[in-house]
């Protein structure tokens, strides 16, 4: 899941001169990493859709502010980020995530179509969700940013708001919790790849 | 004491008794302008009281082309209906008292407009326009009394023939405010006081009911700016007479973009100013629509879009800064932009005017002097 | 051993890329020599590649239209810039100065107006212009004097029955 840099910067450069295509690209190619960010971290689906919706015409807004055209991504985290606080301040949403609520996705969401295949890898995305549960909230938050949506650690820490080194150990901690909760399929030789 | 009674000569009495003359006319012309005048409100009043079934001919001047159809009509009780015929067109039009419903037969579909019922404001109407009463004649075989409405030494506006014992317009005739004659209708048959029945005003049960527009309700400026979600502008010049009657919420093109539209009114005629913020397709226009038969480059249209989105987030929009500078402007900033011209489309009882500004698009449409439209659409900035 | 209990403690920091320099360096000298090591790294990084390809839940579909229909209606914050403001504030300045000037020595004169065009037809593309006449017609209908058959006759030509 690598993302062209420069093509990004072209994009984000375009957008905030107002072209509305370029930004459709932009939510194109980040809108699932933004909206899972969100679920990871808010109960309901509506809601979790209401807020990316909120974030990406935020970001349209405030595009002309963003100078370092790189920090795009990680700045677009943080509106989402502020967005789910002030969600969680008003009471409008709690911080725990059931796995099935976030596959229990609504009708049209393309979780796993197809295939035989994808019955196991079905069985397989509720288990790193369902162990993802069980992670604390920032650990959460840093593992779907760097393997789902393939932020780099600076990306994530300008997203978290907080240093590299302690992006790191979330990371790192994550890792080590979740390679116990998924031992099953981490021992499995054909796991994942 | 003897003093020589100076009797008045009849040359020095002529100032005074053409005087006396003018009195007594301008007296009778008051009370004649003053009858005109309830006349006419009385036509309105009265329509929305009778019932009435007839048939009517109609014709209107839409551009260059004369468009014309027959009409059965039937009101009752403040609805009207009418069954338009032209050529092998059929289509029918249901004024329910709340909304314009344009049935269409061959569909089996009716359209549901807002009928926005514009509050007479005859004290209004009465200091812009004079009326007077012109004479007698006779439609669809009953006495009618005639009386045409105008600006002050301006050309005729209306001619109505009112029934004389009803007082209902029998006959209209509507002139452009360049004097030109763009509508007329006229009564052949006419009953009063018959009984119409009420699912007359009715649409057919099967029939599929579109009703996307608006409740046409009405805004001031200030909360109307809060419904649209943009600073609505208003117009620093406007044409001598009119005053702002409302503010309406519309939405407009395939995806539903929300526009405001100002409503001006003189009385008697209408000027309306629709605005929106510029979106995808706009940015690159400047000054008015083009010319037909293309000077300048030929662009992709407003793009059709996807459904619409159904949830609303937050969030304002400002406006963005700098002012254009324009040549080409007279000297108090009004006027298109130097070298753009800018096109005016004639339907005859209208004009519209389409106009590119620096962050908004702006339609203007009203019965007004193509200059006087230009001002106002150029005031908007 | 208790150099793997070190070196174990280090080992997820290690897959995710934590680890820098004289560390880096030990736990690689380590991993050369210990399979039962290597295995957990391994381990390690199967979970962290699990993760990826499971890869990320895609938002419903309409969202992104419902972002259009808002980006689209509203315009964005201006954003000031500092450094010419202060050159846009003195130019502006200066003209009023001039014009000024100009208004109190010198007559204001005329441009010539642009050539006003008429037309007939409404373009294709346009779609708030038929919107706004329509509009117009609708309310004209409710206006004194208002001749409701023309303006039903000029309202259907315009739609279209």
């Amino acid at each position: 899941m690598s993302r062209e840099l420069s093509n990004l910067v072209d994009l984000v450069a375009r957008a905030r001169a107002g072209d509305a295509g370029a930004f459709e690209a932009l939510f194109g190619s980040l809108q699932a990493g933004i909206y899972s960010f969100i679920r990871g971290q808010v109960r309901e689906a509506e809601l979790a859709a209401d807020l990316t919706q909120q974030t990406f015409v935020r970001a349209w807004e405030s595009l002309p502010r963003l100078r370092q055209e790189g920090a795009f991504v990680g700045w677009l985290h943080r509106i989402a980020s502020n967005l789910v606080r002030d969600e969680v301040k008003s009471g409008h949403a709690r911080l725990e995530v059931a796995a099935s609520d976030v596959l229990g996705d609504p009708p049209g969401v393309d979780l796993a179509p197809g295939p035989e295949e994808q019955v196991a890898s079905q069985g397989l995305r509720t288990a790193v969700w369902e162990a993802l549960d069980g992670l604390p909230a920032e650990q959460r938050s840093a593992v779907i940013m760097h393997h789902m949506e393939g932020m780099s650690v600076t990306e994530i820490a300008q997203a978290m708001n907080c240093r590299p080194g302690t992006v790191m150990s979330r990371l790192a901690r994550a890792r080590e919790a979740l390679r116990r909760k998924l031992s099953s399929y981490v021992e499995d030789s054909d796991a994942g790849m | 004491m003897a003093r020589a009674c100076r009797v008045p000569r009849p040359a020095a009495l002529l100032p005074l008794r053409v005087a006396a003359v003018a009195l007594v006319l301008s007296f009778t012309s008051l009370a004649s302008a003053e009858s005109a005048w309830k006349d006419i409100w009385n036509s309105g009043s009265v329509a929305k009281q009778l019932s009435v079934e007839g048939d009517l001919q109609t014709r209107a001047l839409i551009g260059q082309r004369e468009q014309s159809a027959t009409a059965a009509v039937r009101a009752a009780n403040g609805k009207l209906r009418l069954d338009y015929r032209a050529g092998r067109r059929k289509w029918s039009l249901i004024d329910d008292g709340s909304k314009l419903i344009r049935l269409s037969p061959e569909r089996r579909m009716a359209f549901a407009f807002p009928r926005p019922s514009l509050a007479t404001d005859s004290a209004l109407a009465q200091r812009n326009y004079v009326a007077r009463a012109v004479g007698e004649a006779e439609v669809a075989g009953r006495p009618v009394k005639i009386v045409e409405v105008s600006r002050p030494h301006g050309p005729i506006a209306w001619r109505v023939w009112l029934d004389r014992e009803y007082g209902f317009a029998l006959k209209r005739e509507r002139y452009n405010v360049d004097g030109r004659l763009v509508s007329g209708t006229e009564y052949t048959t006419i009953r009063f006081g018959v009984p119409v029945s009420s699912d007359v005003f009715e649409i057919p049960k099967d029939w599929k009911l579109v009703d996307e527009n608006g409740g046409g309700r009405r805004y001031r400026v200030s909360d109307l700016s809060k419904q649209v979600g943009f600073e609505v502008a208003t117009p620093r010049y406007l044409p001598q007479g009119y005053v702002l009657q409302g503010g309406y919420v519309e939405r407009r093109g395939r995806h539903g973009r929300v526009a405001a539209e100002l409503r001006y009114t003189d009385g008697l005629r209408l000027l309306s100013i629709s605005q929106r913020m510029k979106g995808e397709g706009d940015d690159d226009r400047r000054g008015g629509s083009r010319h037909r038969g293309g000077r300048g480059e030929g662009r992709g249209g407003e793009r059709g879009a996807g459904e619409r989105g159904g949830r609303r987030g937050r969030g304002g929009g400002e406006r963005g800064g700098g002012r254009e500078r324009g040549g080409g402007r007279d000297g108090w900033g009004f006027g298109p932009p130097q070298g753009e011209a800018m096109t005016v489309i004639d339907r005859g009882s209208e004009k519209a005017l389409r106009y590119f500004s620096k962050e908004r698009v702006i339609v203007i449409v009203g019965d007004l002097p193509r200059d006087e439209l230009v001002r106002v659409a150029t005031s908007l900035d | 051993m208790p150099e793997c209990d070190r070196i174990r403690k280090q080992l997820s920091y290690y897959a995710v890329g934590g680890v820098r320099g004289g560390a880096h360096a030990r736990v690689e000298r380590h991993l050369a020599s210990c399979a039962a090591c290597r295995a957990e790294l391994t381990a390690l990084e199967r979970t962290g590649a699990i993760v990826t390809s499971v890869g990320p839940v895609p938002a419903p579909p309409g969202t992104w239209e419902a972002i259009r229909d808002q980006i689209l209606d509203r315009p964005r914050q201006a954003v000031p810039r500092p450094a010419r403001r202060f050159w846009r504030v003195a130019i502006g300045v200066a003209a009023l100065l001039i014009f000024a000037l100009a208004v109190a020595f010198v007559r204001p004169f005329r441009a010539p107006q642009p050539p006003i065009a008429v037309a007939v037809e409404l373009e294709a593309d346009d779609t708030d212009t038929p919107a706004t006449i329509e509009s117009h017609l609708s309310a004209q209908w409710s206006a004194p004097l208002a001749d409701e058959a023309a303006v039903g006759l000029r309202l259907s030509e315009l739609g279209g029955s």
